[in-house]
């Protein structure tokens, strides 16, 4: 008796091993890994200098303070937005001229760093048809479009099409 | 105490069946186990996700209207005096001609179109502008955000057919393609400054007739607006190896008559924005061409104020 009883016991004991083992690797990875939720990821903010002013009044600033040969004028948002293909911005301000020059001066802020990056792609697209679409027409403003500045810092992107040769470290003053 | 022989055998026997019995469910336990992922998916919220929602733009796009034209019947399906032999008896092919979309012409008498009451900004709503970087300035400035704006910089008559400029979910178009694209019932164009220095009046005008033609097989019944090509400062005309105010003048004529043979509406905008010498007032345009915004506000005054019953 005392032998079945020992038997039993170990199988049991055996068994019992076993118990903790249906966990699957998923379900470990749940457990364990850091959360992957994406609202979770802090967005490093642009600087304070930029963060102050907003969208707009980072593009009146830039407006006041880079050379533009035409005069240019704010454009409703939804041109704007349209002209650079850009829909999820939390804020844009752009700036075109007559057409007499490629001139123009665009700035969009995003709710993440990932958002304005992709959007810099777009900007970058923007550009690019624009230079095929002058290289012919206005050579002189297919150069001017080839030394765009186009900065994106945390969550601003910032376009300016000038040939104003401080655009460049004035941009990154406001954004880095 | 002291157990039997016969206890102590149905004792063991009992043990070994129970044992046997307990590595058998251990056994199907295992084996359901590992791949059951009924536990695991328990503990996981579920997100069911659409087929749709993995969509790309390419296969999206059988929704999206196609431009390509219609292939109207050809000489080739006319029935021949030669007769091809067959095995089988194949249906004849079904010549039915594409039905010939109906549009309603403008009477001459009523090509130019006189001024009226304003309308509002919200009349631009289902508008489609067709033009060269003059219009789309001009669309940008003046907010029409609403319209659709197939304006471009250096867009010429031929350019029309062969440039593509119009972006549809990230492929580009040609102005041609992608007019199937906007919802409008309303068109302007305005087209030629760019052509002036072409040899050939004849491809001007001809081109230009087929893009009143290509709209129109597009939407029938839209409502067609030929603007004058607006001129340019004095000083341009006489310093620019090919954009004079005459050649302007010249294309205008061309394009009046073309706005009777087509029977669509003329507007001679150029009423907007001219001096008393009939150009472009030198502090209209900082390079001669391009208007600045307040002569934008002139011609979108004329538009508002010009428009057809």
């Amino acid at each position: 008796m005392k032998r079945l009883i020992v038997i039993l016991s170990m199988m049991l004991l055996i068994l019992s091993l076993f118990t903790a083992c249906n966990v699957t690797p998923e379900t470990n990875k749940e457990d364990n890994a850091p959360t992957s939720d994406t609202s979770k990821i802090v967005t490093p903010k642009a600087s304070p200098l930029a963060e102050g002013l907003g969208a707009a009044g980072l593009g009146e600033k830039l407006l006041s303070e880079l050379v533009f040969e035409d005069e240019l004028s704010l454009v409703a948002d939804e041109i704007g937005t349209k002209l650079y293909n850009i829909t999820d911005c939390t804020a844009s301000s752009v700036y075109k001229g007559s057409g007499s020059t490629a001139e123009e001066l665009a700035v969009f802020s995003f709710a993440t760093a990932d958002e304005a990056a992709a959007a810099r792609e777009l900007a970058e697209a923007r550009i690019a048809r624009q230079i095929e679409s002058y290289r012919d027409y206005l050579p002189a403003e297919a150069k001017r479009l080839e030394n765009t500045v186009i900065k994106q810092s945390s969550n601003y992107l910032v376009v300016a099409v000038t040939n104003d040769k401080a655009a460049e470290d004035l941009i990154s003053s406001y954004l880095d | 105490m002291k157990i039997s022989k016969y206890t102590r055998k149905t004792a063991i026997r009992f043990g070994l069946v129970l044992f046997l019995v307990l590595v058998v469910l251990l056994i199907l336990y295992l084996v359901k186990s590992p791949d059951d992922s009924d536990h695991s998916d328990k503990r996981k919220p579920t997100i069911s996700v659409s087929p749709s929602a993995f969509l790309t733009p390419t296969s999206m796009e059988t929704s999206i209207p196609t431009s390509t034209p219609t292939p109207a019947p050809t000489n080739t399906l006319a029935p021949t005096n030669t007769p091809v032999p067959t095995n089988t008896p194949t249906p004849a092919p079904t010549s039915t001609p594409t039905p010939v979309p109906t549009y309603q012409k403008v009477s001459p008498a009523d090509i130019d179109v006189p001024a009226s009451e304003a309308v509002s900004d919200s009349y631009f709503d289902d508008v489609l502008f067709i033009g060269d970087s003059r219009t789309e300035a001009f669309v940008t400035a003046m907010g029409l955000s609403k319209a659709t704006n197939y304006a471009f910089v250096s867009m010429t008559v031929k350019a029309f057919y062969t440039k593509e400029v119009v972006d549809i979910d990230g492929r580009l178009l040609t102005i041609n393609d992608a007019i199937p694209y906007a919802d409008f019932s309303k068109v302007y164009i305005m087209l030629g400054l760019n052509e002036t220095g072409w040899n050939s009046y004849e491809t001007f005008v001809s081109k230009y007739g087929g893009i009143i033609d290509r709209v129109r097989e597009v939407n029938p019944n839209a409502i067609i607006y030929v603007e004058s090509i607006l001129p340019v400062t004095a000083s341009h005309s006489s310093s620019h190896e090919y954009e004079r105010n005459e050649t302007i003048y010249t294309f205008n004529e061309l394009l009046h008559q073309l706005s009777i043979d087509k029977g669509v509406y003329w507007l001679n905008v150029l009423d907007a924005v001219v001096d008393e010498h009939g150009v472009l007032p030198e502090n209209a345009a900082s390079d001669g061409v391009h208007l600045r915004k307040s002569y934008c506000q002139k011609w979108l005054d004329y538009l508002k104020t010009h428009t057809a019953k």
